[in-house]
């Protein structure tokens, strides 16, 4: 038999951690942005993105592609520990006992207040090793000078680290559809690193996703 | 916050506000002692109501792990303290924005429609049964609200 006052004795019922209006906070009077856990915020404008990728590229050149990805994926790995951190604390729960359903819904609740946009994932091929990351939205779809090819490096660099640290395992996540190029969203594939060099040249060559979902799965 | 108070701020940074701004004012503090008393009763009876519910719950749905209707319990417990400040602050996004969307999703990941169903219409009689009419009038806006979000 149930008994709902010891069900409600625990000190606190956990609700969404990353609702924005207890998610972000801060002592605007001396100009700080936190979020709940003291962690500093900022809001920056979408010029300074643009401005990052201009100024990167003045100054790396080729370079500035690996440069953005290597910047995203040092971020992701900070942004594992600190998400993981925070969520098994919130819901008092490791890891391991947590559903996967939950912990990405946590993880598109914290996109979403953090305004990075929209994240889903398509797990319709996870059985042949593959998982399709959606953002929509994304702050980082932005083209570099010259180039006709999917954009979001940092993006690309967050997700390979968060993914690869989240499962243990040498993933990469690889940009197949993006927003710059007028893409509904920012599609990418996440999979073993050495399976997807494969298709490098088919995003050079400007393939459809789908298409380069199907040789993908053909292989 | 309420989104008619604050519009009315808004306009208050402009002009001095006008007798119809001042009347909302009013009638959101004219009800505020019976809203208080009834933020009380849901307070102070929330076990008990609750009680009532799981052991009707577990009567009707003798297949379904314990495990899941004590989840449901505790998501229903969320919903009514959300729904009684919400209704005290008589703001409705208070318990959409920062419970129901959220909520709503999760009840999807974890297919509990049903489950809910069976629920919260075990909830609506309970309520029914122990509050007033007037109660209920201030209550079930926000409740509705939850119903909607989160029963198939």
């Amino acid at each position: 038999m149930i008994s709902v006052a010891e069900l409600l004795d625990e000190p606190n019922l956990p609700g969404n951690y990353f609702g924005y209006d207890t998610y972000v906070r801060g002592d605007l009077e001396i100009g700080l942005l936190e979020n709940r856990r003291g962690d500093r915020l900022i809001a920056i404008p979408d010029t300074l993105i643009s401005a990052l990728y201009a100024g990167i590229e003045k100054e790396t050149g080729q370079a500035s592609r690996l440069v953005l990805v290597n910047c995203g994926k040092w971020w992701g790995k900070n942004f594992y520990t600190r998400f993981l951190d925070a969520v098994t604390d919130y819901y008092d729960i490791s890891l391991a006992e947590m559903d996967m359903a939950t912990f990405l819904n946590c993880l598109q609740e914290c996109w979403n207040t953090h305004g990075w946009g929209k994240i889903d994932l398509d797990a319709t091929h996870q059985k042949r090793g593959y998982l399709i990351v959606k953002t929509t939205n994304s702050p980082y779809a932005k083209q570099l000078e010259n180039a006709n090819r999917p954009s979001c490096y940092v993006e690309a660099g967050i997700l390979t680290a968060f993914f690869a640290r989240l499962t243990n395992r040498d993933l990469e996540a690889v940009q197949i559809s993006c927003e710059s190029l007028g893409a509904d969203s920012n599609r990418f594939v996440l999979g073993l690193r050495d399976r997807l060099s494969s298709i490098d040249v088919l995003i050079e060559e400007g393939m459809n996703w789908e298409v380069i979902m199907e040789r993908l799965l053909s292989d | 916050m309420n989104v008619e108070l604050k519009a009315i701020i808004e306009q208050a940074q402009d002009r001095y506000l006008k007798a119809d701004d001042l009347s909302a004012l009013e009638s959101f503090i004219n009800s505020l002692l019976d809203r208080l008393s009834l933020y009380r009763t849901l307070r102070d009876r929330e076990i008990s109501f609750l009680q009532l519910v799981a052991n009707q719950l577990e009567a009707e749905m003798p297949d379904t792990e314990t495990k899941q209707l004590e989840t449901a319990i505790k998501q229903l417990s969320l919903v009514c303290r959300y729904s009684a400040m919400a209704m005290l602050m008589q703001d409705q996004a208070l318990v959409d924005q920062r419970l129901l969307k959220w909520l709503g999703q999760v009840a999807t990941l974890q297919e509990t429609q049903s489950l809910n169903q069976a629920m919260y219409g075990l909830f609506t009689k309970v309520l029914n049964k122990e509050l007033s009419r007037s109660q209920l009038e201030l209550l079930n806006p926000f409740l509705n609200q939850a119903k909607t979000t989160l029963v198939a």
